[in-house]
């Protein structure tokens, strides 16, 4: 709920609030939902309710848990737990049964509770440190249901002291890997138990199932010497594809250092937390030495607090917040950034002084969020600082300004040793401890009570309405630009009306790129949608000699808000992983209109949006729309597909992350209805669209019940023969197993090769869709995939497509190659589609077309040159001539599918080796790039940065387009002749020779420019 | 109150109980250890059976809401409870009926908008509330001392004595945690020696966790001219590397007036 015009604060403490808001740059419009967590029940409760956490479940972000140091309000030995299934609004105390141990002097049942949600199991992981009999015992639990009133506690990991320490302030944090569904625990600790005086630690397990030890192993992080320990708060952060980050406080003879190390497999690689090497060459980055710090700030103890967060969108992104100051005066938190995975950082982006227990978090639309307690004139100031500036300029929220006392507690951590900050999605929701006292001066405007209280006498009550004694109570918070109203997404998935996508950011399903609310059709009719799974009828684009393709999408809102405008901007992009996503058609991108009462918009029958595919395209593509909305929050967007790939690594995890996104990645090939039809193999593009060289694993899945439908035969991959270095991953894997991978070895920027999959249908259900998912991997991470699937038919629905294909195919060899005959062949078969012939007819016109298949694969052979007939079309025609002589119809059919399959990616291979339009955007991101990093060019390599920053500037608002890119490559034309000349290479020559000579032709220019950058990645240094 | 009247209060207390108690002084055990595990300890009206009044807590026919008539036993947050409804899990192989008044006899479960127990016992008890309120408190003092005698026993040496002074304790390899218990050793010179080896006017050092982290915040303290019954363990603490006597338990430091309760523990006094 907005809490922001509540009437009923006090005009001093809203003139107090207020001014600190005028420090916000442009701020945007924010919900804030602020409540004091003690529930009405505990109203006389006078707890130390401190050092708090928190876990929103980002599969269902109205279900949230808080934790802190409560005692049981009936000192049994449960474990408290606050839960919320209404976002936050209301709380209730939850105690259920667990395994504790004895409490002895702790003040609470347990202490040092973290917690976190997996990301899309519904599954709460606590960690905490247990005092059996006043010593320590690391405890690691599993909660399911941990939202009911009856949830159920198993233990996954206990580790008690030994050798005189204990493992110290546990951190835990949790994640669903994607493509697996599997939760990840990590678990970080100053581990007091290890030798040598480097405890710096993290428990992590990729398989957090009961029973105990449940696959936890332990990783130590320092590497180097200590003055006999690190300090108790070591962190980490992971991004969705595993990479993972900590910091740490190594004790040196000089003083107190900030390291952060990493790993790519959320800890678990074979030598966890190498992979960042510090000039001194040993593992971690040391990011700032020789700290000094002070003991205690007002009231509180403080020293060595940090926290970290890596962007959602780029996994080389990490933020930290560290603590260091030689007195409480100036005790101080800085925020600092590192964009290229921690190897260097930039200068602060952020101080407060005197302030103590940060959190940072970014969200998925990449606003920092930065979350501290800072001491002013005796009062606790909690502080939100957002930046959408990557630390330019920050928005402040103040949400508290409470006394800094501690009631009746007589400890030394009244406020506890750290807060909670969490971004879900765009949002962002902490939790944080302070002094009680029920006066709306001390709070953001709009603060909940839920326990008994009076705002004039600034008093709390029991339910007996006698006054209770201030105490330190946690209060949790929710800032969002965004209401429900003004959320809108396009559902990445949907199973059936009621099970579906709602929005969530990152995405919940693995399936997110295939059944999403993004479709096409071959004409003007949205098709309705299926009334079982509520999908789209979604049809494969049609040839353009067919006629126009219509995109469609459905957008939706979780609650009714102010009329609006929301821009639907299609893209496609060549069937595959890595591909390029271009706009579909240059006409303005369509607009839905929400009426102020709708909560969903599809674009009703005569407004799809019209597009066709170019003459030279193949039919097989991917689709993709991402949309915006006008009016505030205008930045109700994440960035832009065009000319990027979804997934790994330019776009990464845009689509997953970004609910204004949406894509369908599937490629179905329509098998004819029979007991076991014949084998096809079905083809997808690869591209590397990173600009580096680099590996890409895949990883081939296909489910039980599929696995007895559809008989995959076989994987192969075809390409990268000109690259002496992967000619040996020329693969080919034989009866493959859920889960095989794939490794495409150093995959060249731009690079294509060809996945196919050898496919047969065995007795399959009419209608039945049958598919396998190939998935890009980092670690154990999805980053991106296509389905490729069998759909069984008629016989004569199975012709009628072949014959469709065929007319495209020969379509695209008209557009692409001129080749003699070809646009009357496919005239023909168009024709011959539109009549739905019959078996005879469809007999006799390929017997017709047999000659000129076999003049297209000499043409293609020819044109190919020393890769030759890579995808054996030789023998798919062979095949297809024997099933012509003595096969059934379906026989037939499927082999001029198989031969057709074999030919459009033929047709691709040697179109795409002239070059790629699409690539246009991403060889200007190459090229700054190598510019920036070239040290042997001189002041070239940074003015040309410059510029070409300036022309992706250009390109990506589309002030500048395709027919521009001859004039900005001649206008770069004396930078690229200095590079030649400096580096004095004949092979940068030629290419930069071609270059000159293609300027006219933007595809052959793109090829040209691609070859020149390729010279230069060897040559600059 | 006088003794019969007690046995004729407990004997119709544990008849009523839907928990099986069997006969005679058994039945007063029962009754006390029920007592002693349950820390709200209410009578209350059935007001509506098979119904909720949290929203965290569906309707189920376990459950009913009731009011709370009488706080015959509860924490301090939790004691201004009478006169609201709150929603009992009712104890199984008993009927309950919406008008009917009981003794629930509860452990905690939901703190929200209201509160939800569960409840192990109910009795329809026909005791006036202030001999109900009296067991409860000689229940739980039973049971607090119980705990003292149980730590009694497992003390090495057991005197009284003064504090003479305090000072840090050098830890071997000593880690820095947040947690760490700062150890600091009295020197307390003994009064009397209730159990174990030792001489009145001997010094004795005592180490104790002066550190007031959450950990250790209910460890005693100890400062110069504190006097008191200590009771002194050995390896009470053996992970954190220390050795001698502790105390470290919130009961190893007892008033000195308990001194005679003590003695009575160890089963002598010198």
């Amino acid at each position: 709920m907005s809490l922001m015009m509540d009437r009923r604060v006090p005009r001093l403490g809203l003139l107090g609030f207020a001014a600190l808001m005028t420090t916000c740059t442009a701020a945007a419009a924010q919900n804030v939902t602020l409540v004091d967590m003690v529930p009405n029940a505990l109203s006389a409760e006078t707890a130390r309710d401190a050092e708090p956490n928190l876990a929103v479940n980002g599969n269902i972000p109205t279900q949230i848990v808080g934790s802190a140091f409560t005692p049981d309000p009936m000192a049994s030995s449960n474990l408290p737990l606050f839960v919320s299934t209404d976002g936050g609004a209301t709380w209730t105390l939850s105690t259920p049964a667990f395994i504790p141990g004895t409490s002895g002097a702790c003040v609470s049942v347990v202490c040092d509770i973290t917690i976190r949600f997996g990301g899309s199991s519904n599954i709460l992981y606590v960690s905490d440190l247990n005092p059996i009999g006043g010593t320590s015992t690391l405890d690691v639990w599993q909660v399911l249901n941990p939202t009911s009133a009856a949830p159920t506690i198993t233990s996954l990991e206990t580790r008690a002291p030994s050798g005189g320490g204990f493992v110290d302030q546990p951190y835990i944090e949790a994640a669903t890997q994607a493509w697996s569904s599997q939760d990840v625990v990590l678990v970080a600790a100053n581990d007091l138990t290890a030798p040598g005086g480097k405890t710096a630690a993290a428990d992590h397990t990729l398989s957090p199932v009961p029973p105990a030890p449940a696959g936890f192993s332990t990783a130590i992080l320092e590497p180097r010497a200590t003055t006999g320990q690190d300090a108790p708060s070591v962190r980490t952060a992971s991004y969705a594809d595993g990479t993972t980050y900590a910091i740490y406080y190594g004790f040196r003879p000089a003083g107190y250092e900030v390291v952060v190390a990493r790993d790519s497999d959320w800890g678990a690689s074979a030598t966890p937390f190498q992979a960042l090497i510090d000039p001194d060459a040993s593992a971690g980055k040391k990011v700032v030495s020789s700290l000094s710090m002070p003991s205690s700030l007002g009231n509180q103890r403080v020293g060595w607090q940090d926290a970290i967060a890596v962007d959602p969108q780029d996994p080389l992104s990490v933020y930290i917040a560290y603590a260091e100051g030689a007195s409480s005066a100036t005790y101080t938190l800085h925020v600092r950034h590192s964009g290229d995975g921690g190897t260097t950082w930039d200068p602060d982006i952020k101080t407060v002084t005197p302030a103590t227990n940060p959190g940072v978090a970014v969200s998925t639309a990449g606003e920092i969020g930065f979350l501290y307690q800072k001491l002013v004139a005796g009062k606790w100031e909690t502080h939100l600082e957002r930046s959408k500036t990557a630390g330019v300029s920050w928005t402040d929220i103040l949400l508290a300004s409470v006394p800094d006392s501690k009631g009746s507690y007589g400890g030394s951590n009244p406020i506890g040793d750290y807060t909670g900050l969490l971004a879900v999605g765009k949002d962002f929701y902490g939790i944080f401890s302070g002094f009680n006292t029920p006066d709306t001066a001390n709070f953001y405007p709009g603060v909940s009570f839920p326990r008994n209280h009076d705002f004039v006498a600034h008093t709390l009550l029991d339910l007996s309405m006698n006054p209770v004694a201030g105490s330190i109570d946690p209060f949790f918070f929710h800032v969002s630009d965004f209401t429900a109203g003004q959320d809108f997404y396009v559902r990445d998935w949907s199973d059936s009306p009621t099970v579906h996508d709602n929005g969530q950011e990152p995405s919940t399903n693995p399936y997110f790129m295939v059944d999403s609310d993004v479709w096409n059709r071959r004409s003007n009719t949205n098709g309705g949608f299926d009334v079982v799974t509520d999908r789209p009828n979604h049809e494969d684009p049609q040839d353009p000699i067919d006629g126009n393709n219509f995109a469609f999408v459905r957008i939706h809102r979780n609650a009714v808000g102010s009329a609006a405008p929301v821009t639907a901007r299609f893209l496609i992009a060549d069937f595959g992983l890595g591909t390029t996503y271009q706009d579909a058609d240059p006409a303005p991108a369509p607009v839905l209109n929400f009426a102020a009462g709708d909560t969903v918009q599809t674009q009703p029958d005569g407004v799809g949006y019209q597009w066709a595919l170019s003459p030279g395209h193949s039919t097989h593509i991917c689709m993709g729309v991402e949309i915006s909305a006008a009016g505030p929050p205008a930045d109700n967007y994440t960035g832009d597909l065009w000319g990027h790939a979804a997934g790994w690594p330019t776009t990464d995890m845009m689509i997953i992350n970004d609910n204004n996104k949406a894509q369908r990645n599937m490629g179905v090939y329509t098998a004819p209805h029979t007991d076991q039809t014949d084998a096809l193999t079905y083809y997808a593009t690869i591209h590397n669209a990173a600009t580096r060289t680099r590996d890409m694993v895949l990883r081939y899945t296909i489910t039980e019940a599929v696995a007895r439908r559809l008989k995959v035969s076989s994987i192969e991959v075809q390409g990268g023969g000109s690259n002496a270095a992967t000619r040996e991953t020329n693969l080919r894997i034989e009866a493959p197993k859920n889960g095989a991978t794939i490794t495409l070895k150093a995959m060249q920027p731009g690079e294509n090769r060809w996945l196919g999959i050898t496919m047969s249908t065995v007795g399959a259900p009419q209608g039945a869709l049958l598919p396998v998912a190939i998935r890009e991997m980092n670690g154990n991470s999805a980053l991106n995939g296509i389905l490729i699937g069998a759909r069984d038919a008629t016989l004569g629905a199975s012709m009628k497509d072949a014959l469709a294909f065929h007319a495209a195919v020969f379509r695209r060899m008209d557009a692409l190659f001129k080749t003699p005959g070809a646009a009357e062949e496919a005239k023909v078969a168009a024709s011959l589609q539109r009549r739905e012939p019959g078996t005879e007819v469809y007999i006799d016109f390929l017997r017709k077309a047999q000659a000129m298949l076999g003049r297209q694969i000499e043409s293609l052979t020819y044109m190919a040159g020393a890769s030759g007939d890579a995808f054996g079309s030789e023998a798919a025609a062979k095949r297809l001539q024997e099933a012509l002589d003595k096969g059934s119809p379906e026989s037939l059919v499927v082999a001029h599918m198989a031969l057709l399959e074999k030919l459009d990616t033929f047709e691709s291979m040697i179109d795409k080796a002239k070059g790629d339009t699409a690539d246009i955007l991403p060889n200007f991101y190459w090229q700054r790039t190598l510019y920036l990093r070239a040290g042997n060019l001189k002041s070239v390599g940074p003015q040309m940065a410059v510029r070409t920053a300036a022309v992706i500037r250009a390109l990506e608002s589309r002030k500048a387009r395709l027919p521009d890119y001859g004039r900005i490559i001649a206008d770069m034309q004396s930078a690229f002749a200095d590079t030649a000349k400096l580096l004095h290479d004949e092979v940068l020559d030629r290419a930069f020779a071609q270059m000159q000579a293609d300027r006219g032709d933007a595809q052959k220019l793109q090829g040209a420019h691609r070859q020149f950058l390729l010279r230069l990645s060897a040559l600059v240094k | 109150m006088k003794a019969s009247r007690i046995t004729r209060i407990l004997v119709g207390l544990s008849i009523a109980l839907c928990c099986a108690v069997p006969t005679g002084a058994q039945q007063a055990i029962s009754k006390a250890a029920l007592i002693q595990q349950s820390p709200f300890i209410f009578r209350g009206t059935v007001v509506r059976m098979g119904a909720s009044n949290l929203s965290l807590l569906p309707a189920a026919p376990d459950l009913a809401i009731v009011h709370v008539n009488e706080i015959l036993k509860s924490p301090a947050a939790l004691g201004a409870f009478s006169g609201h409804d709150i929603t009992v899990q009712l104890p199984s192989g008993r009927q309950f009926q919406q008008g009917r008044q009981s003794v629930f006899y509860a452990t905690g479960w939901l703190y929200g908008e209201s509160l939800a127990v569960k409840a192990s016992a109910a009795g329809f008890d026909y005791a006036d509330s202030a001999s109900l309120k009296d067991e409860v408190l000689r229940a739980d003092q039973m049971s607090a001392e119980a705990k003292l005698m149980a730590r009694v026993q497992s003390a090495a040496l057991v005197i009284s004595g003064r504090v003479l002074d305090v000072r840090p304790v050098a830890v071997k390899d000593a880690k820095v945690s947040e947690h760490s218990p700062d150890y600091w050793s009295a020197e307390v010179e003994i009064g009397n020696v209730v159990k174990g080896p030792g001489e009145k006017g001997q010094h004795v050092a005592v180490v104790f966790a002066k550190s007031t982290d959450e950990m250790w915040l209910k460890a005693p303290k100890l400062a110069r001219g504190d006097v008191g019954v200590f009771l002194l363990h050995v390896n009470d603490n053996r992970d954190l590397g220390i050795g001698g006597y502790t105390v470290l338990d919130p009961l190893d430091v007892e008033p000195l007036e308990r001194l005679t309760l003590v003695q009575q523990f160890v089963g002598k006094g010198r």
